[in-house]
């Protein structure tokens, strides 16, 4: 039914996202009223349970807040705590953290393409039913996902929430021979990476920009993932340490995700679009060439052209793992003593999802004081509300069920992970 | 009988209690099947399906809530070519939806036995209550008849 006075879209619960919220819009008339991804995963209190650990344990203590980018917060951690106690890795080390960080790239990014976004796409109601038609196409995402995930297990020690990670470096390194297998399997991993921009650029994406301020970390000459200092294409240039003076993070009522907002500039949007659109011209020869060959241009404002972006960022994971492995060299140990210290320190990475900011504040004993973590799907709440008030308020005429559709595919353009974002929200109780 | 081509999957997160049962079910049965294939899982599909495809056996020991059992009962569900199990959201796209992809995509084992354990608490923190890790001892038993070929 259309055209009539009032409307309200409310989906309880969000399907084909990692973790649980809910949207809810209200039209009226013309107008669209109020628009909210209500984000009602109870509060974890990480933050909370950091404090009195060693500042060896974030590493290991913060992977368990998602399954599916546990490296991302092994990674921020580390580049935290190392910050504050003054250490910086860099070398061999630094290059295995990347290699480990793009398998978890490939795993997470094709579990989005193909089980979580393309059925949006295609007219399925989920992968199983993708599966039903197109076995070999799903059989494809399966196996290039299970190459990530067994790039992951063999540098982390496990798929999900690696093992060998450390703060310094790792506790083991692996072996030239060690990884010769897995490169063999990145080049098989790579045609069905190309096959995979291929297959999405395909699809028929709405007619939808956005406007939002992107923010990503960048690094001379490479493609951030690891490290870098952040960027916004509104101009912003700041260090991983001036990051708490930028972004801001207030409670709204209908989340225990923080919202988040660049200081004198706005919502804003952190993520693969953010991250092509600032540093595409870093991709490799052959990401760029898929990119373009995928009707991308120099920036990316349809953010449903996402899902092309996280193939052609696939592309460059496979890419940039199978040049690590060439000129892999082993650490002469693989870690870096990083002895506790008093100090606050601060790290950021690229999670597939987007940059992912840690700080903690250690004491003389190396103990954590205090602990803040802003993930990127927080970072991009205000955006993907902008999104569905705009795309609604253009598309008032589609029926209730095709549009609420349509919406919830908006919110997976972005592929929130709501469990890694919820926070608890402080209670103040006023008296008189 | 040989063990070969049959796997024991305990599907779980021992940081959420009763969730960790099937993680415990596999470490009470390390020493009992040397040489069996166990594997702790969070139960995401793809895994699943790299694990059993190709398997002559496998079976899977999942904590799950059902408000019309007591804590720490359990049953036995024999997957077949039309049994159903409850696919979840994404989020908690676990054994249900790993079944049905597998059978999309011809990745079933010749035989998937299912033994579920019902928990009551699935809250942060270590360790089984006391209905759930009573059943430990009894699971393991019955994975251990499947397994040797006696169940």
């Amino acid at each position: 039914m259309t055209h009539r006075p009032d409307r309200l879209l409310d989906v309880r619960g969000l399907a084909r996202v990692e973790g649980e919220g809910a949207m809810y819009v209200r039209v009226r008339g013309d107008r669209v009223e109020d628009v909210r991804l209500e984000i009602y995963e109870p509060p974890r209190f990480f933050e909370a349970f950091l404090r009195g650990r060693r500042h060896t344990e974030p590493p290991d203590i913060t992977a368990r807040i998602c399954g599916i980018c546990p490296v991302a917060y092994q990674m921020s951690a580390c580049a935290a705590i190392e910050d504050a106690c003054g250490v910086t890795v860099a070398g061999p080390i630094g290059e295995l953290r990347r290699l480990l960080y793009c398998g978890e790239w490939i795993e997470s990014h094709t579990l989005h393409i193909y089980l979580l976004h393309a059925p949006d796409f295609l007219g399925y109601p989920g992968a199983i039913e993708l599966a039903r038609d197109r076995r070999d196409v799903v059989e494809r995402g399966l196996a290039l996902k299970k190459t990530g995930n067994d790039l992951v297990e063999l540098l982390g020690g496990r798929a999900i929430h690696p093992v060998n990670v450390r703060v310094g470096g790792f506790y083991r390194a692996p072996a030239p021979a060690e990884l010769a297998p897995m490169r063999e399997r990145l080049r098989h991993a790579l045609d069905r990476a190309l096959a995979t921009v291929e297959w999405v650029a395909g699809f028929d994406f709405p007619d939808f920009t956005h406007d939002h301020e992107l923010l990503a970390l960048t690094t001379p000459g490479r493609y951030a993932i690891e490290a870098g200092t952040v960027a916004t294409t509104g101009g912003l240039r700041f260090p991983v340490q001036a990051f708490e003076d930028h972004v801001i993070e207030q409670q709204v009522p209908h989340s225990t995700a923080l919202h988040a907002r660049l200081s004198g500039h706005g919502r804003y949007l952190t993520g693969p679009v953010a991250r092509y659109t600032l540093n595409g011209p870093l991709l490799s020869p052959l990401a760029r060439q898929a990119a373009a060959a995928a009707g991308l241009g120099a920036d990316c404002r349809n953010p449903y052209r996402s899902v092309v972006v996280r193939a052609v960022e696939t592309v460059y994971a496979v890419e940039e793992a199978i040049r690590l492995i060439d000129e892999y060299e082993p650490p002469a140990r693989p870690y870096i003593e990083v002895p506790a210290g008093a100090g606050v320190g601060r790290g950021a990475t690229e999670a597939p999802r987007g940059t992912l900011f840690h700080r903690y504040e250690l004491d003389r004993d190396g103990l954590v004081t205090s602990a803040r973590i802003v993930p990127p799907t927080s970072q991009n709440q205000a955006a993907i509300e902008d999104d569905l008030a705009r795309f609604v308020a253009s598309r008032l005429d589609l029926d209730d069920d095709v549009l609420t559709a349509r919406c919830e595919q908006a919110i997976r353009n972005y592929d929130p992970c709501i469990s890694c974002a919820t926070h608890f929200l402080d209670l103040s109780i006023e008296r008189s | 009988m040989t063990t070969a081509g049959r796997l024991v999957i305990g599907v779980g997160n021992e940081y959420r209690c009763d969730d960790g049962v099937g993680p415990r079910v596999l470490a009470e049965l390390v020493r009992r099947l040397p040489g069996v294939r166990l594997c702790v899982t969070d139960g995401e599909p793809g895994r699943m399906l790299d694990l059993w495809t190709g398997a002559a056996l496998a079976v899977v020991v999942d904590a799950v809530r059902d408000p019309g059992r007591p804590p720490g009962s359990w049953f036995e569900v024999a997957v077949g070519g039309s049994a159903e199990l409850a696919a979840g959201g994404t989020h908690a796209a676990g054994l249900g939806t790993a079944v049905a992809l597998g059978r999309e995509l011809d990745r079933l084992p010749q035989r998937l036995v299912v033994l579920a354990v019902c928990g009551q608490d699935f809250g942060f923190g270590t360790g089984l209550s006391g209905p759930v890790d009573a059943a430990v001892r009894p699971v393991a038993d019955r994975v251990h008849e499947l397994v040797t070929g006696r169940g």
